[in-house]
């Protein structure tokens, strides 16, 4: 075992694990806090780390509010279902009411999305699913972090 | 599988090192050549196929769907914004592949929030996040919960 060092330090927002979603709390929290000192600390690092390291070719929730394709009301039916009733309801439509403007912000940001050419509709792979060109994915929404974070460890 | 280096390629630089999620691609200190110390933690992510510069590492597929004498290459270019996987198959036959990994300049559309308007203290309050509710794309603002709209029974 090699040694450990301790390093102190001081910091506002303090955001444990860049994965994808301490990534996205990195920049969601520099909207908000702009004059705060965010920190986001990473075993690895954050280009290629957490679930989204290799790329991932979906993305597995997108609601289509925008052309009533599914409303949150709709996901908190399919998680409860799936779930077997052991869900907090109000969370699950937080999360779904949410969703949207994140995946708009990513085909903003340049995700490669697959489209509909006649609708500009997302494809589809299954109800929730749609299909993207994820290899990176994460490099994407770490360089956003990057951009936010004083620091990333 | 596992990764492996081809030591006659690499050159120690370390950029396996740095981006590996499971820290095990190491430098050797006595031939300042990576390698990996332990296969059995190896993802096969091929973050650090990708990183590596002189295209020194290589993964072993699992045998029953990428026998020996099979490769799998890949070639990242960020600037192209492309992604190219070369599959050799044991009887020879290639596929190669070309996917986009970016639609846009690398970063260019990311915003640098520090340099932007501060959200004033209304939207603060507010249950909406970032981009909301312009980048809803819908009519009106953010849905609100409401019990009574919830739909019950399976059936969609």
């Amino acid at each position: 075992m090699a040694k450990i060092k301790t390093h102190v330090e001081e910091s506002d927002v303090l955001i444990i694990g860049g994965g994808m979603a301490g990534t996205g709390a990195t920049f969601e929290a520099r909207h908000w806090g702009r004059d705060l000192k965010i920190v986001c600390v990473e075993k690895a690092n954050i280009d290629r780390s957490g679930a989204v390291a290799q790329g991932l070719y979906a993305i597995n929730c997108y609601m289509g509010m925008q052309w009533n394709e599914n409303q949150p009301e709709d996901h908190v039916r399919y998680a409860r279902n799936d779930l077997m009733g052991m869900v907090r309801e109000d969370l699950g439509y937080d999360m779904a009411r949410h969703v949207d403007s994140t995946v708009h912000m990513f085909d903003e940001w340049g995700l490669p999305m697959m489209k509909n050419e006649k609708t500009g509709r997302y494809l589809r792979e299954g109800k929730w699913q749609i299909m993207i060109h994820g290899e990176s994915y994460k490099p994407i929404v770490a360089e956003a972090a990057k951009k936010s974070a004083d620091k990333i460890f | 599988m596992s990764t492996f280096v081809y030591m006659t390629r690499c050159d120690g630089c370390g950029h396996c090192v740095d981006i590996c999620p499971s820290d095990i691609m190491h430098i050797d200190e006595t031939i300042r050549r990576a390698k990996n110390i332990e296969p059995n933690f190896c993802w096969e992510c091929y973050s650090c196929v990708k990183a590596c510069p002189n295209h020194a590492i290589d993964v072993r597929g699992y045998a029953d769907f990428a026998p020996m004498g099979h490769s799998v290459r890949v070639r990242r270019e960020e600037e192209k914004g492309t992604i190219s996987w070369r599959i050799k198959f044991r009887n020879g036959t290639e596929k190669n592949f070309v996917s986009p990994i970016t639609t846009k300049p690398w970063g260019k559309f990311i915003p640098k929030l520090s340099e932007e308007d501060k959200p004033n203290q209304g939207e603060i309050t507010t249950q909406r996040l970032y981009t909301e509710p312009n980048g809803l794309n819908i009519d009106g603002d953010l849905p609100t919960i409401n019990k009574n709209t919830f739909k019950k029974g399976v059936y969609y």
